[in-house]
């Protein structure tokens, strides 16, 4: 090994040489500290300052707990997760420890066998203490293969207490009660009601709850199409009469828009996660004490239902460290850790684990005591949540949960009704034939 | 002699080798490689594939989605194409006569060109904006519209919406091609022209345009290309919707490969673009030789 010491000058400059010499030499020594010491690749798409910060030190104390260890935080967004995901495995050359990956990826991923066994987790965390939907939504075959690491439900719906009050009315609890809102709350440059109408992700996953609450599935248990069915079109029927009270670009709205519009007071009612409460706070303060929350109202003689991404944890097939990327998720569900990182958007990511929903420390935070009912509701709402992966108790996991998904054709029915003004009826058939397609494929 | 031939041959070979194995792997291997690709059924995340042979462009072919991609991908070309050159011309125009701040002015006519697209398309989206947008704020004041218009979210608005941003980001190029050709045109042709009486209409019309025909007919064949397979700027203003309003071949290639997954079927669609694009190409050649055989 050469180090720098070792390296002659020759006249004032270094020789060439010594300069490659030296740096070998470096790259050497680094290499020699590295040994023994394993750095786990973690990636996520929360980076924003809050959530990194909390990374931070939630890794510091990991890291100080298992001195052979420190942690690499990657990141990816929501858009390019398939893309990286695809290069990574292509390269061999995956993470340690995935997280915020929505269920219906993590069912393409489990289609394919890409996974590693996450019972030890599930185990040391305590199977009986998270909510029983959020840790059988990755049980696959016997076996875990992944953990909802938080969760949060958009079939909520936000509302303004002074535009409802002032319209002389209650919050809506069905579809029909929403329109009549709807309507009545569209004054001035105030729309009455925000949904997502473009070809998006929030699209689809309303679509999905749509479709539930009006008594309806997408997949029947038996694995057939059930998407062509009358609940499908009374969803398309109650969209089609919410429309005209949305904003105008609705048709490309996804959710960053869908938030925007309630956060900044111009939409009346949206639905969305507990989000709005840090986003009201901090941007549009003064409507802070006129903003509420309600269970997505749902088709009369329908029933209520919720939809939810229940972010996980997994380890990826090929990951380097899988021991210890088992020993880093098992940390992130410890009380302090998961606290903190739920509270960088408080409201907004709600837990997994009974013990966590239950404690006061959750609620230590001003945000979350002012809103701590709407806060309970929601972490009931989640608790009680699904999504296409399984659609109820008696479906079977969907492995083409993902595929369904992202072909857009849940979306694409919505636009087929209120963009190309095709009939209920004709799109559930086309959506159906696609879905269909996709199940065969 | 023989002996001194062959050495030069080879020494004539050697030389051209780096070139030769540049444009293999560069070129002739991921053309080679789509060309498999776009044979197989290969999922994108495990590139497990199996030989399927036509099948991909079988069910392309039969896909109304694929129809309207291509159809929407002609007129974003036609269109973008047509607005940057008469934009591009018209400022070339004003450029090269002469105007106060002329040189701070070409300086500052390469803006949205050097803007990264991202960028770009971030200012435009505000602008756009249904509920903040200054461009429905302007027209709110002035009072032509009573409500604010969601100019990405029906049709044809999205459409002529991006051609609009498309033309506004891409139209510098025009403007350096056309502009360096019309400082070459020798001043002695306007001079003859004026003195038998010819209008500036005239002079535009005889002498000018006929002088650009070489550099605009290369102009014209690059941005075709370049906007054919254009992918960014549209898929971050509209993301190809609404419904799929403006998606076009590259976004369709996207989508088919990185949400669906299925990176034969995408491969399949690339081919099917590179097969659109073969005739730009031979227009190009024949054209490029037209021009080296007149000289212009």
């Amino acid at each position: 090994m050469v180090a720098f010491s070792d390296m002659r000058r020759s006249g004032t400059a270094l020789s060439r040489r010594g300069v490659l010499a030296g740096a070998a030499g470096l790259a050497m020594a680094g290499r020699a500290r590295a040994q023994g010491k394993t750095t786990l690749r973690f990636w996520t798409s929360q980076g924003a300052p809050p959530q990194m910060a909390a990374w931070k030190a939630i890794f510091g104390r990991f890291e100080q707990a298992n001195p052979q260890s420190s942690v690499a935080i990657e990141l990816y967004s929501d858009d390019d997760i398939w893309t990286k995901l695809s290069a990574a495995f292509a390269a061999k050359n995956v993470p340690d420890l995935i997280s915020y990956v929505q269920a219906y990826t993590v069912a393409t991923l489990a289609d394919n066998d890409l996974l590693e066994p996450f019972d030890d987790v599930i185990n040391a965390v305590g199977a009986e203490n998270f909510y029983p939907t959020m840790r059988d939504v990755y049980k696959f075959k016997g076996h875990y293969i992944a953990a909802t690491f938080n969760n949060q439900t958009s079939s909520n719906l936000w509302y303004r207490t002074d535009l409802l009050t002032a319209a002389g009315l209650k919050p809506p609890t069905t579809w029909d009660e929403l329109v009549v809102a709807a309507k009545a709350t569209t004054k001035g440059d105030i729309y009455g009601n925000t949904l997502p109408f473009g070809r998006t992700s929030m699209t689809s996953t309303m679509m999905v709850n749509f479709v539930h609450q009006a008594g309806g599935l997408i997949v029947n248990p038996d694995g057939s199409v059930g998407f062509n069915s009358p609940a499908t079109v009374a969803a398309l029927e109650f969209l089609s009469e919410v429309f005209p009270y949305a904003p105008p670009g609705a048709t490309n709205y996804s959710w960053g828009d869908v938030l925007n519009s309630f956060v900044t007071g111009r939409a009346a009612m949206a639905p969305y996660t507990g989000r709005p409460i840090a986003m009201v706070a901090a941007q549009n303060p003064k409507i802070l004490d006129s903003i509420s929350v309600v269970g997505y109202p749902y088709m009369k003689d329908g029933r209520q239902a919720f939809d939810c991404a229940f972010n996980s944890l997994f380890i990826p097939k090929g990951a380097a460290h899988v021991a210890a990327a088992k020993q880093l998720a098992i940390a992130l569900f410890q009380k302090d850790n998961n606290i903190q990182f739920l509270n960088t958007a408080p409201g907004h990511n709600l837990p997994s684990l009974k013990t966590i929903g239950d404690d006061p420390a959750l609620f230590d935070n001003s945000l979350m005591q002012k809103f701590r009912p709407q806060v309970e509701l929601m972490i009931r709402n989640t608790a009680a949540a699904r999504n296409l992966v399984q659609e109820t108790d008696k479906s079977p996991y969907d492995l083409k949960a993902g595929d369904i998904f992202n072909s857009g054709v849940l979306a694409e029915t919505v636009q087929d009704v209120v963009v190309n003004k095709m009939s209920p009826k004709q799109a559930a058939a086309k959506g159906a034939d696609k879905i269909a397609s996709l199940l065969k494929a | 002699m023989a002996r001194g031939m062959r050495r030069d041959q080879l020494t004539g070979l050697l030389l051209v080798a780096p070139t030769l194995l540049f444009f293999a792997v560069l070129i002739l291997y991921p053309l080679g490689q789509s060309l498999v690709l776009s044979l197989h059924r290969t999922s994108t995340l495990t590139l497990q594939s199996r030989f399927v042979g036509l099948d991909n462009f079988r069910v392309l072919l039969a896909d109304p989605e694929f129809t309207q991609a291509f159809i929407n991908t002609v007129i974003w070309t036609a269109g973008a194409v047509v607005l940057q050159l008469v934009c591009g011309i018209g400022m070339a125009l004003l450029l090269h006569g002469s105007l106060v701040g002329r040189s701070l002015a070409r300086g500052i006519v390469l803006f949205p060109y050097l803007l990264p697209t991202a960028v770009a398309v971030l200012v435009w989206r505000w602008l756009f904006n249904d509920l903040y947008g200054y461009l429905n704020y302007a027209l709110l004041a002035a009072g032509l519209i009573t409500h604010p218009l969601a100019w990405l979210s029906h049709m044809p608005d999205a459409m002529i919406s991006v051609i609009l941003v498309g033309a506004w980001k891409f139209f510098p190029f025009v403007v350096i091609a056309v502009l360096a050709r019309l400082q070459s045109i020798p001043d002695a042709l306007y001079e003859a022209a004026r003195v038998d009486g010819a209008s500036r209409f005239a002079q535009f019309r005889d002498i000018t345009l006929p002088q650009l025909a070489g550099v605009l007919s290369i102009v014209v064949l690059l941005r075709a290309i370049w906007d054919f397979k254009e992918f960014d700027l549209i898929y971050l203003m509209t993301g190809g919707g609404p419904a799929n309003g403006t998606e076009t071949l590259p976004i369709l290639v996207y989508r088919e490969a990185f949400q669906m997954l299925k990176f034969g079927r995408g491969a399949a669609v690339s081919v099917a673009m590179l097969l659109f694009m073969l005739l730009f190409f031979l227009v190009y050649f024949r054209v490029n030789r037209h021009l080296e055989a007149t000289g212009r």
